[in-house]
């Protein structure tokens, strides 16, 4: 390994915050790690500028997803949703679920949130599900602060681009496949865990069960009922399964 | 010129507002432990479950979920699926995903 790698790397990005500064301070191998998410970031975010640009969402709406949502999954939701004007409960109702998962994040990270390093909220925002990924097998989550600064500026920079680009490119009716195909991961991903922790996908199959249902019945917001469903009745039956 | 509809920024400050209640209600309001397991069970499978909901929801489109044009949807997700279950790339089995949906719908 050269001198150079060995060093500590050093990034300077300074930012007002509260007349008080955050910078980036991040060691070689945190690093190498968080480029990555947070090119995988400025991908994904160029990608969501474009497909909610091309869906007629106002570019206001659309940074100020990236800026204050900061969460990709629901945000592509979201456009999708406000694009096919459904009402804003049921985008609202979608989004909290879909982010429920944050809820365990944060209550897993506690400690490392409410140390002396960084500021309490900020970290608390800034926690996806990557950078809980990346730091769930780090004793050390000393940097926590400065990875989540470092990626969310990827997230906002692909956001910009995005939205400046969209405008200007033609309509790529294919883009719109990109959502689906981040839930088919996600899903995939969700349902191998599943799999391997608990040996079932019951779930996964009273969820599908639930939609079609639904759906036949209902015409509008049937996400929404199914969601409610599917809350209703896992912990329910995993209950009674229990006993 | 895209107007800004009220609907959406009615959608836009709730879901801020639910997205950050998520992060940061662990930090400011401790949970009962009792909370915290039900939480723990349950996460794997609400959470495959709601990921599977909008699966479905996105192969059904504006249409009804079993018809014709839900195919494309269907495949470009399968080959989704089978590029993530074989090279664990998340950006790749998107790309494929997609280039695939492409190809079927010109079909």
């Amino acid at each position: 390994m050269s001198k150079k790698l060995r060093k500590p790397l050093k990034m300077q990005v300074e930012k007002s915050f509260k007349k008080k500064t955050i910078s980036l301070n991040l060691s070689n191998a945190v690093f190498k790690k968080a480029l990555v998410v947070a090119i995988g970031y400025f991908i994904a975010a160029t990608a969501f500028g474009i497909y909610a640009t091309q869906l007629n969402v106002h570019w206001a709406i659309v940074i100020s997803l990236s800026i204050f949502v900061f969460a990709g999954a629901s945000q592509f939701l979201a456009v999708k949703l406000m694009a096919s004007a459904v009402d804003p409960v049921s985008i609202i109702l979608s989004g909290l679920f879909l982010n429920l998962r944050h809820l365990i994040y944060s209550t897993l990270f506690l400690k490392d949130i409410k140390s002396s390093d960084g500021k309490v909220g900020v970290k608390a925002a800034l926690l996806t599900d990557e950078v809980f990924g990346l730091f769930q097998t780090e004793t050390d989550r000393s940097q926590l602060q400065e990875v989540e600064v470092f990626v969310y500026l990827g997230w906002i920079g692909g956001t910009l681009v995005g939205v400046l680009f969209g405008s200007f490119l033609p309509k790529i009716e294919s883009l719109d496949f990109v959502l689906t195909a981040l839930f088919t991961v996600l899903a995939v991903d969700a349902i191998e865990e599943l799999r391997k922790v608990e040996n079932q996908y019951f779930p996964a199959l009273l969820s599908a069960g639930i939609f079609i249902v639904v759906s036949s019945i209902v015409l509008e917001n049937a996400l929404l009922y199914s969601m409610f469903l599917v809350i209703l009745c896992l912990p329910l039956l995993q209950r009674i399964k229990v006993k | 010129m895209i107007q800004l509809q009220w609907e959406q920024f009615v959608a836009l400050f709730g879901l801020i507002l639910v997205t950050q209640f998520s992060r940061q209600l662990p930090v400011w309001i401790p949970f009962p432990d009792s909370l915290l397991q039900f939480l723990e069970k349950s996460k794997r499978p609400i959470g495959a479950g709601i990921m599977v909901l909008l699966v479905l929801y996105c192969w059904k489109g504006a249409g009804s979920l079993i018809s014709i044009s839900t195919l494309p949807r269907v495949f470009g997700s399968a080959i989704t699926a089978g590029v993530y279950l074989r090279k664990r790339n998340f950006y790749l089995a998107i790309i494929a995903g997609t280039i695939s949906y492409a190809v079927a719908i010109s079909i």
